[in-house]
């Protein structure tokens, strides 16, 4: 099921920091895993994720290096720092607290007194 | 429904990329970017291909997922806008405030060669503009050219140390000049050691060939010597333990600090009536220890604000009085290589602690930079500078502050002395440098020869050639 793009621009940064917790990855990559984990939910384009990326490694939230693809193409992979996991539960916090918020809101039993 | 521009349509990759790159006003980024998207546009048209799309066709969709152009080059351009550490450039300020007022305060007490240290003075406010273009100048070059030539750039640098000596003014048979050229040499080093990556224990020997050599040339400079092996060898170890070498790091290490600690004892051994003067002053011969004897004075005489009490330099023995002497005409060089003392005695020990505190910022933010780079030639290049800022900063306070006294140098940026201004103003240009293009400077991959044990038997892997580069450098 496709979703409005407003709901998903907020957290975008969130996901890909977590895309790199546990494996470096390249932009291609990046894409196709989310595209995967989501279920074709988050289909993210890669003129909205290169500049994330760009702008995260410039805060120093990651770092990047040249690699070699299993294609045996240069790539440019992104690692995530330090900093860019402390950024990262920050994140995932905020997220916690505005999904309970909206799970609340929409979804929270009734007590009203008959 | 975005809009899409004519050339999307037509689905030529190349072109799109031309056009994001347009949007983006820094020059030097584009090369990175395109190759970038390049690659990102031809993965994409695999996997269309992939879904049996012709080729033709699953170009034009694989552009066509990129987005707009103009709006994902605007946003690129956001992210690499080139600038240098402000912090730095303040604290860089803020040192040329304290010298300038250091120069005048200093200027106004010579007084017998009154004359004299006025025009020290203005030459100073003169070598200032000029100071700060090369540390602009520098600011703008390209740092990697470290990286790329390295061999020519060092071979050139010790060219000229050894040209200087035909030229260069000497003191006790010591040559002034190469100290500076170590200075510029130490960072140039670092070039020679990053250039010898996968290249096992045969770049490891040519690192410390080329460092013999280097000490060969600085002479009887023994300060020069101890200068770059100290930080040579720092920066080896840096390279081996980042596993540079892929070499065993136990033996390595061995092999690069054993000649190096000889290097810094031999002098105790086998000159060691000289050298001990450069901690200890009980029993000091006449010249010997003199000046470290009369530091640590001053300065057991110095109180927390305010002009220290009389020192028995100063105080005529037998009358216990002051004879009209002052520390002016008592302490040598107070003028610049001990002005820190100097100025300790007069306003109080709060002077050196304004100092050190300054300086200490400094470093903290050098080290920063240090920290942050995403290339190795970043890292090692931005090491070099703040190492060669920091042993600098080292023998001065350790001089100034009575614990060592070997040779006297001044601190960067603050102490007097014109040359060193300028050398470490180009050294602070550089390291703004390796800030500014960090998003953009690359590592070259090479490759090295994987021996793998499977099942019991050894099994070669060859990694995959990419020109005339080869190895694979996964980790940072």
């Amino acid at each position: 099921m496709k979703v409005d793009k407003s709901l998903t621009s907020g957290s975008t940064t969130m996901l890909v920091l977590k895309l790199l917790e546990n494996q470096d990855m390249y932009g291609y990559q990046m894409i196709e895993e989310l595209e995967q984990k989501s279920n074709n939910v988050f289909t993210l384009k890669a003129g909205t994720l290169y500049p994330i990326l760009h702008s995260l490694e410039q805060r120093g939230m990651i770092t990047a290096y040249e690699g070699l693809s299993e294609e045996g193409r240069t790539r440019k992979y992104y690692k995530i720092t330090e900093k860019g996991k402390k950024l990262f539960q920050e994140k995932k916090e905020e997220w916690s607290v505005y999904a309970t918020a909206v799970k609340d809101v929409l979804g929270g039993v009734s007590y009203a007194t008959v | 429904m975005p809009q899409y521009n004519e050339e999307q349509k037509l689905g030529k990759a190349d072109v799109y990329v031309k056009k994001v790159c347009e949007q983006i006003r820094w020059g030097r980024a584009h090369k990175v970017i395109s190759e970038e998207l390049q690659n990102h546009i031809e993965d994409q048209k695999e996997a269309f291909i992939r879904k049996g799309q012709k080729k033709q066709e699953a170009e034009e969709n694989a552009v066509l997922e990129m987005g707009d152009a103009v709006t994902v080059g605007q946003q690129l351009d956001g992210t690499h806008r080139p600038k240098p550490d402000w912090g730095i450039l303040l604290l860089v300020g803020v040192c040329i405030l304290v010298s300038i007022a250091l120069r005048y305060f200093i200027s106004l007490n010579n007084g017998e060669n009154g004359g004299q240290a006025i025009g020290y003075f203005y030459s100073y406010l003169k070598v200032l503009p000029f100071g700060m273009a090369v540390m602009i100048g520098m600011y703008f070059v390209d740092y990697s050219m470290i990286g790329k030539y390295p061999k020519i750039l060092y071979g050139s640098a010790l060219a000229v140390t050894l040209l200087l000596f035909n030229f260069a003014p000497q003191l006790n048979y010591v040559y002034l000049h190469v100290f500076y050229c170590v200075l510029v040499l130490i960072t140039l080093y670092a070039g020679v050691v990053y250039s010898q990556r996968g290249k096992g224990y045969l770049g490891l020997v040519f690192c410390g060939a080329v460092g013999v050599i280097s000490c060969i040339v600085f002479g009887l400079s023994i300060s020069a010597t101890w200068l770059f092996a100290i930080n040579g060898a720092v920066i080896i170890t840096v390279a081996i333990k980042r596993e540079w070498f892929r070499v065993q790091k136990k033996h390595a290490l061995t092999l690069v600090w054993g000649p190096v600690l000889f290097v810094i004892i031999a002098p105790f051994i086998f000159c060691f009536r000289r050298f001990k003067y450069m901690f200890i002053t009980a029993g000091a011969e006449y010249a010997q220890g003199y000046e470290l004897r009369m530091i640590r004075d001053f300065l057991s005489n110095s109180k927390l604000f305010g002009q220290g009490n009389l020192t028995s330099y100063i105080i005529q023995q037998n009358l216990g009085y002051a004879d009209g002497r002052t520390i002016e005409g008592v302490l040598p060089y107070w003028q610049n290589s001990y002005c820190l003392t100097y100025m300790i005695y007069k306003f109080g020990w709060s002077v050196a602690v304004i100092t050190i505190i300054l300086v200490t910022l400094l470093m903290i933010k050098l080290f920063k930079i240090v920290n942050n780079q995403s290339s190795q030639l970043g890292y090692i290049v931005s090491l070099g500078v703040s190492m060669t800022i920091v042993s600098q900063c080292t023998i001065f306070l350790f001089a100034n502050l009575g614990i060592c006294k070997f040779v006297t140098y001044p601190l960067p940026l603050i102490s007097p002395g014109n040359i060193s201004f300028i050398v470490n103003m180009g050294l602070i240009g550089l390291i703004l440098s390796v800030y500014r293009n960090n998003s953009i400077v690359r590592d070259k991959i090479i490759q090295i020869k994987l021996v793998e044990n499977l099942n019991g038997s050894n099994v070669e892997q060859h990694s995959l050639k990419l020109g005339k580069w080869q190895l694979i450098m996964r980790k940072l």
